[in-house]
């Protein structure tokens, strides 16, 4: 298991900057999700890590050895690091079992101790008989689970994975996430996995890097990031937040404060000290509509949404009728057009840059 | 590596084609001197037969479009039956080697017709053969380029959008409005490639304007060429220059307008183009275009072959075959010919070895330019066009002029040897490995190939365990392509080839060239059974292929 360290690295295709200045640590054994949009560089920062790419400036370090930078480039082969590809990348002429042995024929591991590690890992992944199956004959959660077991055979102490689940079915999808999960379970490998699917990356990951871009935005915990985002470009990108202005008045404690939002008074979470106007970020759950004369702010509704369980309310504030909001509302939607309340229960003041 | 591999290809592909331009640029090896091509093209032979050239190109050229714009139409857009079969039979021309299909055309319309005898419609004893004549040359020529265009056309369909004609149809079009105002109107730039690649296959053609314009009296550049250098041998070298370079920017300028038709061309059509099905069902009008279809490719593909094969086995030309009157005579003759057998051993082994060393060769261009995206290998790759577009008669003597001499360094000369025909072979059909072989790399994913350097595999071992075992079916299918063209080849080998290195193209040439239609036909029969039989070899590959490879299953 390694832990990866990347001191502002940058690369450049021609004139774009792929990847701008990044600097991050991964703690050995942990599970990081590299998220953002397409083309924001992410997938460039996993084959900078894998040594595909060469980077323009800074280092990366996989437990202290340097393998880019300082007048180093490892190449690809010499790092020992597993990758599950987008497109599973399998060797078509080969069955699954040689998939699997290919990295230990390399190594010039023996045939007894090489049959027996890819005995052990495909039993891991739940492929125990289909050693003589040819990718072809595959589905295709098959094939991820293949590609999974030819990373596992390896004993790779890093595992990078780029974008794997998107070229399955939804309902698949799910399935693997668990089978992903319970594959660092078991192997505590150091894992980086791109995807721009923030449910994805928000249910896999320790940790989560949005990356914007070119640049990382936040490194956090999944929760931190969803609660707490750094501004109000990743506020919106996870989770579609809602960013207002607001006026902040005073504090309540280290960690609450007083602001006038949407002409009504809330009690908001913060950090440090901010003052004056300011960036709040609101989530739906943090809005309901109003029963009796609690303090709320009077909303037309201009759409409704049938989500099942609840209905997603669209309402644009009689005061500051562009600063639409949405809310989850359980139980008989008022009409579009109507006239209702809405009430803040909370919301989060972007740090003051 | 790639050093080696740039190396080869400017010996064999740069190299011969600027001493032809220096020869007849710069006659005295001194100075540009407009002089020896002034005295070349005013010769009253010359013009005749550049303009005989030109006219009789440009009339293949129509029957070509005529004839390939109709097959690949009603192929490629209607519900006829036995689609494979009837597109074997249209590209039919293109598997049999020029100088043997005007053989067999000569056989079917001569006076001797063992076809048109028995029907009483051969023209009468002692007459000339109608092809001996510009019609012949421009109708035989047609015929054998129409399968470009068809190719071209069938290829055209297959980018022209579905919904454009469902669009005509839901606008009420009937069948026949849709072909003139929406498909041919799209198919354009296809037609134009087509057209031009056929006229520029025309002007290089040998085999044809040979075996019938040098009876006929209609000479075209190819032919003067091959009687110049014939009569008068090597001395005549630089005006025969001059010659082949008006046959090179002849052939140029064909290309450019293929290039310009082709431009911007790489469109990926979504969700599928016309000619992948049957789009138009004909109803009660598909019998009689069946009917016409098969008609046409009886004409054009079966019938000729068929007067091929009777005239082997007749006694003597011009006696009626029946059945009892055939014999295996010709061909016992032709087998105890020691000539020819070594001629047949030649080939086969000029073939093979061009067959081999041009996929060794471009294997690994093919890899550093899509693997490594080297520049020098993309470089090399079009460089490598050259000697295969322009005629073949060009670059015999470009060949001849290199090699006539010793070579400097070793001393040893390769005019007059086996040598000289293998290296132009590798120079002509080195495109011919490539295409393929860069189509089996494309379809590799580049993945395949990271995911082994993340196992811990060096580059050689990657080469070794990925890339070729991939790569293979598309490179042996590259290989057989070159053989087939190789071994029935004619145009480079009709001026390089000398006593004891004949090729077997050659041989069918000078035998009915001295008057043995029945043994060259014999001949003729045994390289087309050769021919096939490669064929069906790359059949049996066809489910391991990219797309595009196979001519015949485009």
């Amino acid at each position: 298991m390694a832990s990866v360290s990347i001191e502002n690295v940058s690369k450049d295709f021609g004139a774009i900057r792929a990847v701008d200045g990044v600097s991050m640590e991964i703690a050995s054994g942990q599970f990081v999700a590299l998220l953002g949009p397409s083309g924001c560089g992410k997938t460039t920062l996993l084959r900078l890590l894998a040594g595909f790419e060469q980077p323009d400036m800074g280092s990366i370090r996989i437990d202290d050895d340097v393998v880019s930078g300082e007048g180093i480039h490892l190449p690809p082969e010499d790092r020992r690091i597993g990758m599950v590809f987008q497109s599973y990348a399998l060797w078509p002429h080969m069955s699954v079992a040689e998939n699997v042995a290919y990295a230990l024929k390399v190594q010039r591991i023996g045939r007894a101790e090489r049959e027996k590690i890819v005995a052990s890992a495909l039993e891991t992944v739940g492929l125990k008989g289909m050693e003589e199956r040819r990718p072809s004959d595959l589905s295709g959660g098959q094939r991820q689970r293949v590609a999974l077991a030819r990373c596992l055979a390896m004993s790779p102490r890093l595992v990078l994975l780029d974008e794997p689940l998107s070229n399955l079915d939804v309902h698949l999808r799910e399935a693997m996430q668990a089978e992903f999960k319970s594959f660092h379970r078991q192997t505590g490998a150091t894992m980086v996995y791109v995807t721009h699917d923030q449910a994805e990356a928000l249910a896999l990951a320790d940790r989560v890097a949005v990356v914007m871009r070119g640049r990382l935005r936040q490194f956090d915990a999944p929760e931190a990031l969803y609660r707490r985002p750094v501004d109000a470009e990743v506020a919106r990108f996870i989770g579609a937040g809602m960013v207002v202005r607001g006026r902040i008045v005073g504090m309540v404690d280290d960690r609450h404060c007083q602001a006038e939002l949407l002409g009504v008074k809330v009690t908001l979470s913060c950090t440090g000290r901010p003052s004056g106007m300011a960036d709040i970020c609101l989530r739906p759950e943090d809005l309901r509509l109003a029963t009796g004369n609690e303090t709320s702010l009077p909303a037309r509704v201009i759409g409704t949404t049938y989500r099942g369980a609840w209905h997603s309310l669209e309402v644009a504030p009689q005061m500051f009728p562009d600063d639409v909001l949405h809310l989850q509302h359980a139980g008989r939607p008022p009409s579009v057009g109507d006239l209702v309340r809405v009430a803040i229960g909370s919301g989060w003041v972007l740090p003051q840059g | 590596m790639l050093a080696i591999l740039a190396v080869y290809v400017a010996l064999l592909c740069v190299l011969p084609l600027g001493r032809l331009l220096m020869e007849a640029l710069v006659p005295g090896g001194q100075a540009f001197d407009w002089a020896l091509i002034e005295r070349v093209l005013s010769s009253r032979a010359v013009r005749t037969a550049t303009l005989q050239t030109i006219e009789a190109s440009l009339g293949a050229t129509m029957v070509s479009l005529l004839l390939g714009t109709a097959l690949a139409l009603v192929i490629g857009v209607a519900d006829v039956r036995f689609k494979s079969l009837v597109v074997f039979l249209a590209l039919l021309p293109m598997l049999i080697p020029a100088q043997i299909s005007a053989l067999a055309w000569l056989e079917l319309m001569g006076p001797s017709s063992p076809i048109l005898s028995p029907l009483g419609l051969a023209p009468g004893a002692g007459t000339r053969n109608p092809l001996y004549s510009r019609e012949g040359i421009i109708l035989l020529m047609g015929i054998e380029h129409s399968t470009i265009v068809f190719l071209a056309v069938l290829a055209g369909l297959r980018s022209v959008p579905a919904d454009l004609v469902e669009a005509a149809r839901a606008a009420g079009a009937r069948p026949l409005r849709i072909v003139f105002t929406v498909i041919l109107p799209l198919l354009r730039p296809a037609l134009i490639a087509g057209g031009a690649l056929a006229f520029v296959s025309a002007i290089g053609n040998f085999g044809i304007p040979a075996l019938l314009g040098i009876p006929g009296r209609y000479t075209m550049l190819t032919t003067l060429i091959y009687q110049r250098l014939n009569g008068f041998g090597p001395s005549i070298l630089g005006e025969v220059a001059v010659l082949a370079l008006v046959l090179a920017v002849l052939a140029a300028m064909g290309l450019l307008v293929q290039a310009w038709a082709m431009r911007g061309r790489k469109v990926v059509i979504m969700g599928g183009g016309i000619g992948s099905g049957s789009f138009f069902r004909l109803r009660r009008w598909r019998l009689p275009i069946e009917a016409g279809l098969w008609a046409v490719l009886l004409l054009i593909s079966i019938l000729p072959l068929v007067a091929l094969g009777a005239t082997s086995i007749v006694q003597a030309l011009g006696v009626p075959l029946t059945l009892d009157s055939w014999t295996w005579r010709h061909y016992e003759a032709v087998l105890s010919s020691a000539t020819i057998k070594r001629a047949f051993g030649n080939s086969f082994l000029l073939a093979l070895g061009a067959a081999l060393v041009s996929m060794a060769v471009a294997v690994p261009i093919a890899y550093y330019l899509h693997c490594r995206r080297s520049a020098l290998a993309r470089f090399l790759n079009s460089v490598a066009d050259a000697p295969y577009a322009l005629p073949g008669i060009v670059l015999s003597i470009a060949f001849i002029l290199v090699l006539l001499r010793p070579l400097p360094v070793f001393g040893i000369g390769l005019y007059g040897t086996i040598w000289i025909i293998l290296a132009a072979y590798l120079a002509r059909f080195l495109a011919l490995a490539l295409r393929p072989s860069l189509a089996g790399m494309q379809q590799i994913d580049t993945a395949l190939e990271e995911a082994a350097r993340m196992a811990g595999a060096r580059s050689l071992r990657r080469l070794a365990t990925i890339v070729l075992p991939l790569a293979a079916p598309a490179a042996a299918a590259g290989a057989i392509l070159i053989f087939m063209s190789a071994f029935s080849e004619l145009t480079v080998s009709v001026l390089l080839w000398s006593s004891g290195h004949e090729t077997i193209g050659v041989m069918v040439f000078n035998m009915y060239d001295e008057g043995n239609a029945t043994g060259a036909s014999a001949v003729a029969v045994l390289t087309v059974l050769a021919t096939l039989l490669s064929a069906a070899v790359l059949s049996l590959l066809a489910r391991r292929l990219p797309k595009g490879i196979l001519p015949w299953q485009a």
